[in-house]
């Protein structure tokens, strides 16, 4: 009963890391995108370079999916035979899932409402993408950073 | 970048201004004129060269969707500048403009005429079954006829009442839908007033229709073949522009050819005219002085050029000019912004840092040479612009130190070495499968916390090489206690604290920590009185002094933030990974697994190298802008932007 219990908080702790990152990423694109359509209805030459600044609140997602992944690697569901999980390790990679997800979430949000206002400079000089790009990218360092505590704990716990 | 003066004589003026927009190495200014105003005749030229450049722009609009395009392949248009002034005499592109112009009129009036039939026509469509024709409906001596729709709810209660109040009243059901019933009402006048108020009771809402001597169904029959008319019209405006579509590129010439017309009648603008002389002031860089000299004397022997001192707060235009290989690195620059005249040009001190964050964000030998051999592939076959071009070089280069510090780190495409081919691995010492070159293994036991240990330092190494820069470029500008005391203390500073981290580790220097101690101590006295020596008071500057220690948490800060490196680095590794993980599991399913995997091979990893150079190249950006331009400079220079021969179109060859 107990081990089977580690392994349901180690599955929660992966889908809250894919989950949180997916919601975070979702609302940024999305804002991003409506900047966006209102955009290429002007100019639409411009496709590529906001198709660009729409990509960028991506990444949060991606990380939670990375996140998700590795645990789920580790607690060998994927590729490979579940390994027997007691209530503490479980917890361990419950923890874990927290800063990518977390991270993702709130910065997805925020990134996406830069590069919503960043596609508003884009639309009057073009030649300001590369600024608005670098503007958006300050916001997700923090989902970085929040991938690179997540990934160091899940290597870093040990399991039997 | 230097002030220049040219004096010469009013009748060589075109000659010598076209020799220095062909140059392109003279930003204009505005000579100064006093009081006066500018001549009335320049600002009509400006007019009319800028009225044919609008026109021209508006044909090639107009034209745009019949017209051949060059594709990426072709390149742009390449001519020299004599055919470009040719091109310009000869083509009458006037008459195309006012032939464009009546075909745009035209072809919207033709547009609004069909709009409007479409709306009459939905208008009329519920009415198909009105047996009367259309000028019926209205008031004749005794009786009025009205139509309009009402709810189909209120329909039978509204017939019940109308009936009631007369007989002499006709009710033509015309239409019937789910919801709305269409009605024609004939009544006579004296009721009229009886009949309007049960009608409004009702919601019952009048309809008007174009007045016509034939029924509905006539009416939509002449509509229809009018709209077949004019969309016949319309097709024949649009062969008339495949015609004039012909003339694309010819126009494209002739548009850039009065752009440089335009932009000299500006600089023409910007001198100042004597009875016989005209004087224009510029900046140029100092290197392409002898070169204008060399060019006017050719043209003229009368001429003056004379070296201005800037006037007090005339800030100098900003350039920046690298060697072969520094010049693709202008490209992160540029993004950034460049310089202030009195700051050093980073980009040949990034390129080195850049690159190898680049490549360490990557970390895949097959990333690497994928990105190697599109971007090569790419500068072989498409023609790009000068900036793009710059780009694709640089991450080209990125390529092949990724593919170096992909092989360190064993990053291929995101495999395990038990996953790879044999050709590249080999067993180590204890019989584990390893790849060859690789010296950190990032994703096992303390792989990630060497590369964490790699990024920190090589972040501790940008720290210091801006503080060197900033110091470098004080003492160049004969600063030598600023450069001393700003930037080398702080280097000598860190560099101890460095040694006295690991000295505390027991990594290195264990037994020399005492003298360490001792040399941190001297570094934090030294901070401590110098740093707040542009305060007047002594004691704001003790405390100035004090207070300067807090930059450390800054510098450490700074430092923390090239962690980035090793999460990105690892997160490319790992998405490739997880790839090749699902299509592994996929391939299991029968017959068309493996199809399956090859499809998410290709998909997931073309997805990731996308995802990750994008990250790498911003990311590595990033670091330079806030982490490293920080120390030394400041930025916001105004670009230097010569009189030139500018081309949209084209691209002009010797």
């Amino acid at each position: 009963m107990e081990i089977e219990s580690g392994v349901a908080l180690a599955v929660a702790g992966a889908a809250m890391a894919a989950v949180l990152g997916g919601i975070g990423s979702s609302f940024g694109v999305g804002l991003a995108g409506q900047a966006g359509t209102g955009v290429i209805s002007e100019k639409p030459e411009l496709f590529g370079k906001i198709l660009l600044l729409q990509a960028l609140p991506g990444t949060q997602g991606i990380y939670g999916f990375l996140g998700a992944l590795l645990i789920l690697i580790k607690i060998g569901l994927i590729g490979g035979a579940p390994i027997e999980i007691d209530m503490s390790t479980g917890w361990q990679f419950f923890g874990a899932g927290i800063p990518v997800g977390l991270a993702g979430l709130v910065s997805g949000i925020y990134q996406g409402k830069v590069s919503a206002a960043g596609l508003n400079s884009v639309a009057k000089d073009p030649a300001n993408t590369g600024k608005a790009v670098i503007m958006a990218a300050m916001v997700e360092t923090y989902a970085v950073l929040g991938l690179l505590v997540s990934v160091l704990l899940i290597f870093g716990i040990k399991v039997a | 970048m230097q002030k220049m003066q040219l004096v010469a004589s009013t009748a060589h003026r075109q000659k010598l201004l076209d020799a220095l927009q062909a140059l392109g190495v003279m930003e204009l200014t505005e000579v100064s004129r006093g009081n006066e105003s500018k001549p009335e005749a320049k600002v009509e030229a400006a007019h009319s060269a800028e009225l044919a450049i609008a026109n021209i722009d508006f044909v090639l609009k107009l034209i745009s969707p019949f017209a051949k395009h060059r594709g990426l392949m072709d390149g742009p248009l390449t001519m020299k500048i004599e055919d470009v002034r040719k091109k310009a005499k000869e083509f009458d592109f006037q008459t195309i403009v006012d032939k464009c112009k009546s075909i745009e009129e035209t072809i919207v009036n033709l547009k609004n005429e069909h709009a409007s039939l479409t709306a009459t026509q939905e208008m009329l469509e519920p009415w198909q079954g009105l047996s009367m024709p259309l000028d019926h409906i209205g008031s004749t001596k005794r009786t009025t006829t009205i139509i309009g729709t009402v709810q189909k709810t209120s329909f039978e209660s509204l017939k019940e009442e109308i009936e009631k109040l007369l007989n002499l009243v006709n009710i033509e059901v015309v239409e019937e839908t789910t919801s709305t019933v269409y009605l024609a009402l004939t009544y006579v006048k004296e009721s009229e007033r009886d009949i309007k108020e049960v009608l409004m009771m009702h919601k019952f809402s009048e309809a008007g229709l174009p007045a016509a001597s034939h029924d509905v169904q006539k009416e939509l029959a002449n509509i229809k073949t009018r709209k077949g008319e004019i969309e016949k019209d319309l097709k024949t405006q649009d062969e008339e522009l495949k015609v004039i579509a012909k003339d694309n590129d010819n126009l494209q010439v002739v548009h850039d050819f009065y752009v440089w017309e335009r932009d000299k009648v500006y600089a023409e603008q910007m001198g100042y005219d004597t009875q016989y002389t005209f004087t224009i002031e510029g900046w140029v860089p100092v290197k392409k002085m002898e070169t204008i000299k060399q060019e006017v004397q050719n043209l003229t022997s009368a001429f003056e050029i004379t070296v201005l001192t800037p006037a007090e707060g005339e800030e100098a235009p900003v350039a920046i000019h690298n060697n072969k290989f520094f010049d693709q690195f202008e490209a992160v620059t540029n993004i950034y912004g460049l310089p202030l005249p009195s700051e050093v040009d980073p980009t040949p001190f990034l390129a080195g840092f850049f690159i190898i964050f680049f490549g360490l964000c990557l970390t895949d030998a097959g990333y690497g040479l994928v990105l190697f051999v599109a971007c090569a592939l790419a500068l072989k076959f498409v023609a790009f612009p000068e900036g793009t071009k710059k780009l694709v070089r640089l991450v080209m280069l990125g390529g092949v130190v990724t593919f170096v510090l992909g092989a360190l780190f064993g990053g291929w495409f995101g495999m395990t070495a038990d996953q790879a081919p044999g050709f590249l691995t080999y067993l180590n010492e204890e019989g584990v499968k390893t790849f060859k070159f690789q010296l950190v293994n990032p994703s096992e036991g303390s792989g990630p916390l060497t590369f964490l240990i790699i990024a920190a330092i090589l972040g501790y190494i940008q720290v210091l090489a801006g503080k060197a820069v900033d110091g470098y470029w004080k003492l160049k500008q004969g600063r030598f206690w600023d450069a001393m005391l700003d930037s080398f203390l702080w280097i000598y500073f860190l560099i101890v604290m460095g040694m006295f981290g690991v000295s505390k580790m027991g990594l290195f220097f264990a037994d020399d920590a005492q003298t360490i101690t001792y040399l941190l101590y001297i570094g934090v006295g030294a901070l401590i009185l110098t740093q707040g020596r542009s305060q007047k008071n002594i004691v704001l500057k003790f405390f100035s002094g004090v207070l300067s220690l807090y930059g450390i948490v800054g510098i450490f800060a700074d430092i923390l933030s090239y962690s980035r490196l090793m999460a990105l680095g690892l997160g490319t590794g790992i998405i490739g990974f997880a790839f090749n993980t699902i299509a592994g599991l996929v391939s299991g399913v029968p017959v068309v697994g493996i199809i399956f995997a090859i499809i998410v091979i290709l998909i997931g990893h073309t997805l990731n190298i996308a995802i990750s150079t994008l990250g790498a190249y911003i990311h590595s950006s990033r670091l330079q802008f806030v982490e490293f331009f920080g120390k030394f400079m400041e930025g916001g220079g105004r670009p230097w932007k010569p009189l030139k021969k500018a081309c949209k179109y084209i691209v002009i060859t010797n």
